[in-house]
């Protein structure tokens, strides 16, 4: 029988050896059980160190003590080549991440639904209500409920769409605003988005389109607060730069009236129109039935496309309803 | 509206810059919509003398001219007819410019054109186009266009609200821009209307609700010639073709002044004038050539014998002034706005003067602006001053005109705009306007003047005091609220719905809401909305379904390649059968469930693509009882078509479409959904509800029923049937061998789980036996096993 000494003599010359010899992961596996397991032969040594002369086991336990840290942490390296190794072996069964994944098709929001939702969200942040009314609409709720009476000139205005029952195709937003003020008591506060027909069509005009309309009607509402209303609308949507021209013009419905240009820094300083408004006529609040002695307010309208075109820089109208994938993908 | 910056220049004073000028009107409420520099745009043109005019030799509607301005000799080729030897024209040298776009030596048929003649259309000036513009036989040669034509004068194009008719004239713009600024204003009108003499007419007004007003003036020993240059110069500017001096005056004054004239040759008159209503089946034909029938709406000036003139909108052919006239009555009248307009559309006519009696013109100096004609016309230099003579005016005013008082609070303006303005800077305002202003203790009385007559109300008088103060002037603030709020959303469906779509790949379309009378493929047999005045036969009616106009989005697209197609649109369809308004949804799917080709488990979309999707949306809206069954509808195929309804209450379709209606894309089949998002019913308010944490028992049903059964029926049964039933899926779907002919195999999987215990397989056993049980009485189903 070998002493424990002539073992550990064995091992020290041979084990490193081993060691490096090992190339795959089932050899370095067998070297760990061989000389590094729980019966492996270090731990052999290790515990036959009784059987040593007394004299020698420090030197003995030392020794097969360095010799393991040695061997352990060469079995490391050993191991991370092999590993390694191993993997650049195995490429063959590697998937090749680099080609495209399953998509689904991306889906997109068209361009005026975008606009339309946007001036929607930033006045229902300052407290108005989303309410819609009917595209098919009778001669009183688009014009003479709103003070234009037939053969009034502003009618020159709306080219109509007439059903052949007697009824129009609305060319405007605001005979929503009689609908609500004739099912309600004021104060109102209301944005009505929807789509509009007039009988026009060329490069700038298009016989179906998209109008935002407004209204707030409360006991003090004023010109000013119409002014205030508006220019944070305006710089919510196009940004906090824009600059805001606020120029008398003409509504039947609206008396005084105004229009709103903007122009951006960017741009060349030109005025672009955007909106009308003005102070609710009179005449309307007569039409509904409110008291104008005890009630006042504001309406506006604004057309969705031309907000569209500015915000995205779309210079041709007829690109809405298209409906070219290569443009609504863009959205 | 043209207005001429240097005929305004002659009422009040303006700024040097004209963009200021522009910028200040457009402040008060006449928007400038453009500065025109006719200078710019016709440089290098000059005067020429034409020496001699040869037919060219291939072509006889070409004309080669000699001319010269007096240092050069040009040949130059024209196809306008009345070119004369010895006249006077504009010529534009090889290389200058006429109406911003230069000007070539052209070959006409083998006859070299050095340069052009220039007509006012190409100098940009009229629109319509017009003969050679001839210049007076004392033109010098050489004098440039811009110099004769005082085309260095900038030219303000005014885009007028409806409500602005007293500033549709030079003078009305000059009268309001002066209010504004506090400027003196110059009045270019005689204050009275005279002349001397019988009158030699007689006027009989017998509709005085359409006629108010009718001053009439005989003038005779006319001499008919061109107007001077100056006239001619600014007749061209505003627009329009200069004729004679007697049309040429009624013009000039129309819009000095705004107040439309009326020329008649008086020789072709059979007076007494009559204002009057057409008679059904009367004709007159107008100036333009046209023969019209008259309504007995139309208001005519007749004479005794016919109709000479539809009154306000345009003269009639057979009393015009021409080359050989020499006695005219001249008329200046006001009419009732609300008849012209309906005349004017009747015969869609809509002329310069029409237009302003439309607006309202002024129902007090009518006269003064026939007096002005009178002037202009005394000062032609082709009159014969000791022959010319003005007779008496007849002025017949039957309608009374009351001057408009309004009553006016001054502290209403701060109420209704949110600042103030000092009463005395409210009565300056007012008073330059022309306002009389009678103070009271808190209510004002103003008398309003004739030109401003839409003035009525309080809030017009507001109106008018804060345009001319600016609108810049008015803070920015923002509103007090005498009640709390909570706003209330957009109806959210639509926009979940669309929310939902997008997150699935599909591409929201806008339509128009109208399409051909024969394309309602998916809008059923019902009635159609039809519309009365179309802009063609391919938007005539309204829409019934959506998927009619979205389907013409799909074969666009496919036609220019754009691949794959899932389109959707929401929006109103049009049922004259439905009360009210119906909002629908329209889907399109097409081609392969993904975009990448190289996989192999990718694959054409199916019903069951299309099914699902719904499906998805309406758990995704929160419904639980809805129902798919076989159906047969207009654009579908049938068999792989089904309608969709929940609570019992159809809600729409979805399936395959007809290939016939199809033009592209037939390789794959087409899937499209159309539903009524309206008639969907109140979703359950959403709410939470405690979930078991105990196991769940788990059971594989493999049936055999016979294949004609429908598998959606078998899960409605089981679904009564389970009591604990969590989960029901169909795993597997089998036919042929073993399974006997006309038999299929379905495997259900169902996850059972109560509440705060576990199941114990004896009774669970039990929920099995009894569905089991109820699927063999119902269906002939059988356990495949067993």
């Amino acid at each position: 029988m070998t002493s424990a000494l002539d073992k550990l003599d064995q091992l020290e010359a041979k084990a490193p050896a081993k060691l490096a010899d090992c190339e795959t992961v089932e050899q370095l596996e067998q070297f760990r059980i061989e000389y590094l397991g729980r019966n492996g032969k270090l731990r052999e040594i290790l515990s036959s160190i009784g059987s040593v002369p007394a004299e020698k086991r420090p030197e003995v336990g030392k020794r097969a003590n360095i010799l393991k840290n040695r061997l352990e942490s060469s079995f490391k390296e050993k191991q991370a080549d092999v590993d390694s190794a191993d993997k650049a072996d195995s490429q063959d069964k590697m998937i090749d991440v680099t080609l495209p994944g399953r998509q689904s098709p991306s889906g997109s929001k068209h361009p005026i639904n975008l606009v339309m939702e946007r001036i929607v969200e930033i006045f229902s942040q300052m407290g108005f209500d989303t309410v819609r009314g009917p595209e098919v609409e009778t001669d009183y709720y688009n014009f003479e409920a709103l003070n234009i009476p037939p053969g009034h000139p502003a009618r020159d205005m709306h080219d109509t769409f007439y059903l052949e029952d007697g009824r129009l195709l609305r060319t405007h937003t605001s005979p929503v605003q009689i609908h609500v003020m004739e099912a309600e008591q004021p104060p109102l506060q209301i944005i009505a988005p929807g789509r509009v027909f007039r009988r026009d069509a060329d490069v700038t005009h298009s016989p179906v389109f998209h109008q935002v309309e407004g209204l707030w009607i409360d006991q003090k509402v004023s010109f000013a607060d119409l002014k205030g209303t508006l220019e944070l609308f305006v710089r919510r949507f196009f940004g906090a730069e824009t600059k805001l021209r606020f120029r008398p013009s003409y509504f039947p419905f609206t008396e005084p009236s105004a229009e709103i240009d903007i122009a951006f820094d960017h741009g060349d300083g030109e005025w672009l129109e955007i909106l009308g408004a003005g102070m609710v006529d009179p005449e309307v609040f007569r039409a509904v039935g409110y008291d104008p002695e005890e009630w006042q307010g504001f309406a506006f309208g604004m057309g969705v496309e031309r907000m569209a075109m500015l915000k995205y820089g779309i210079d041709n109208l007829q690109l809405f309803y298209e409906n070219d994938l290569r443009f609504l993908r863009q959205f | 509206m043209r207005i001429l910056v240097d005929w305004l220049a002659e009422f009040v004073e303006i700024p040097d810059r004209v963009e200021e000028l522009a910028e200040r009107l457009t402040d008060i409420g006449l928007e400038v919509d453009g500065i025109i520099d006719f200078s710019q745009t016709n440089r290098e043109i000059v005067s020429v003398v034409v020496n001699s005019v040869e037919p060219h030799p291939e072509q006889d509607h070409l004309k080669i001219c000699e001319l010269t301005d007096g240092q050069r000799e040009a040949r130059v080729v024209t196809a306008a007819p009345g070119v004369l030897q010895e006249g006077k024209y504009l010529w534009a040298p090889p290389g200058s410019l006429v109406g911003g776009k230069q000007v070539s030596t052209r070959s006409f048929v083998g006859v070299e054109s050095q340069g052009m003649l220039c007509s006012s259309r190409e100098l940009g000036l009229t629109r319509e186009a017009s003969t050679l513009l001839s210049l007076p036989a004392d033109t010098d040669p050489g004098i440039s266009a811009v110099r004769l034509l005082e085309l260095d004068s900038p030219i303000l194009e005014l885009d007028l609200t409806p409500n602005r008719g007293d500033c549709l004239s030079h003078f009305g713009v000059a009268r309001d821009y002066a209010a504004a600024e506090k400027l003196r204003l110059i009045d270019p009108r005689p204050e009275q209307l005279s002349g001397s003499g019988d009158s030699g007419l007689e006027i009989t007004i017998l509709d005085t609700e359409s006629c108010p007003a009718y001053a009439g003036v005989q003038v005779e020993n006319l001499q008919v010639a061109p107007s001077p240059l100056k006239i001619q110069t600014r007749i061209l500017k505003t627009g329009l073709r200069p004729l004679n001096n007697l049309v040429d005056y009624t013009n000039y004054t129309l819009f000095e002044l705004g107040h439309p004239l009326h020329p008649f040759d008086a020789d072709r008159l059979n007076y007494p004038i009559i204002v009057r209503k057409a008679r059904q089946g009367e004709k007159l034909v107008t100036l333009d050539g046209e023969s019209r029938q008259l309504s007995a709406d139309d208001l005519v000036i007749a004479d005794k014998s016919q109709p000479r003139a539809l009154a306000g909108v345009m003269g009639g052919a057979s009393s015009q002034v021409t080359e050989n006239t020499s006695n005219i009555m001249l008329e200046a009248a006001c009419f009732d706005p609300i008849g012209i307009r309906q005349t004017a559309n009747r015969h869609k006519l809509s002329t310069d003067a029409s237009h302003r009696f439309e607006r309202g013109v002024d129902r007090v100096d009518y006269k003064r602006a026939l007096a002005r004609c009178l002037q202009l016309l005394q000062q032609d230099p082709a009159q014969d001053r000791e022959k010319l003579s003005f007779r008496q005016p007849v002025i017949e005013q039957p309608g009374k005109y009351c001057p408009v008082k309004v009553s006016f609070k001054p502290v209403s303006f701060e109420k209704l705009i949110g600042y103030s303005l000092s009463e005395t800077a409210i009565k300056e305002r007012l008073i330059n306007l022309g306002i009389t202003v009678v103070e009271k203790a808190d209510s004002w009385r103003l008398e309003i003047p004739s030109w401003l007559g839409d003035l009525t109300r309080s809030e017009d008088i507001i109106e008018e005091l804060v345009r001319l103060d600016g609108y810049q002037n008015i803070p920015v603030t923002y509103p007090q609220l005498s009640v709390e709020r909570t706003p209330v959303p957009d109806r959210s469906e639509a926009a979940e719905i669309r929310e939902y779509f997008i997150n699935q790949g599909f591409n929201e379309n806008i339509n128009f809401s109208f399409i051909p009378e024969a394309e309602h493929y998916f809008g059923g047999s019902g009635e159609t909305l039809k519309l009365a005045n179309p802009l063609s036969s391919s938007q005539a009616t309204m829409r019934r379904a959506l998927l009619d106009s979205l389907l013409t989005s799909f074969e666009k697209n496919y036609a220019a390649g754009n691949q794959p197609l899932r389109l959707f649109e929401l929006g109103t369809v049009f049922k004259p059968e439905v009360a009210g308004s119906q909002f629908n949804l329209a889907v399109i799917l097409h081609d392969t469930i993904y975009t990448e080709e190289w996989d192999d488990n990718n694959r054409p979309v199916d019903f069951f693509d299309i099914k699902g999707l719904i499906e998805g949306l309406l758990q995704q809206l929160g419904y639980r009882g809805y129902n798919f069954s076989p159906a047969c509808a207009s654009g579908f195929v049938e068999g792989e078509t089904a309608r969709l309804e929940i609570a019992g209450k159809s809600i729409g379709l979805l399936g395959k479409v007809e290939e016939k209606i199809l033009q592209n894309g037939r390789e794959t089949a087409v899937y499209a959904v159309e539903l009524e998002v309206s008639s969907l019913p109140d979703r359950r308010q959403m709410s939470y509800q405690e979930y078991s944490s105990h196991p769940a028992a788990k059971r594989d049903l493999d049936l055999v029923v016979d294949e004609s059964q429908q598998v959606g029926e078998m899960l409605e049964l089981v679904r009564q049937k389970s009591r604990w039933l969590e989960e029901l899926k169909v795993f597997d779907l089998y036919s042929g061998p073993p399974l006997p002919e006309d038999k299929k195999s379905v495997s259900f999987r169902l996850k059972f789980r109560a509440e705060g215990r576990s199941l114990n397989d004896v009774e669970v056993n039990q929920v099995q036996e009894q569905i089991l049980q109820a699927l063999r009485e119902r269906f002939g189903a059988y356990l495949r096993d067993g």
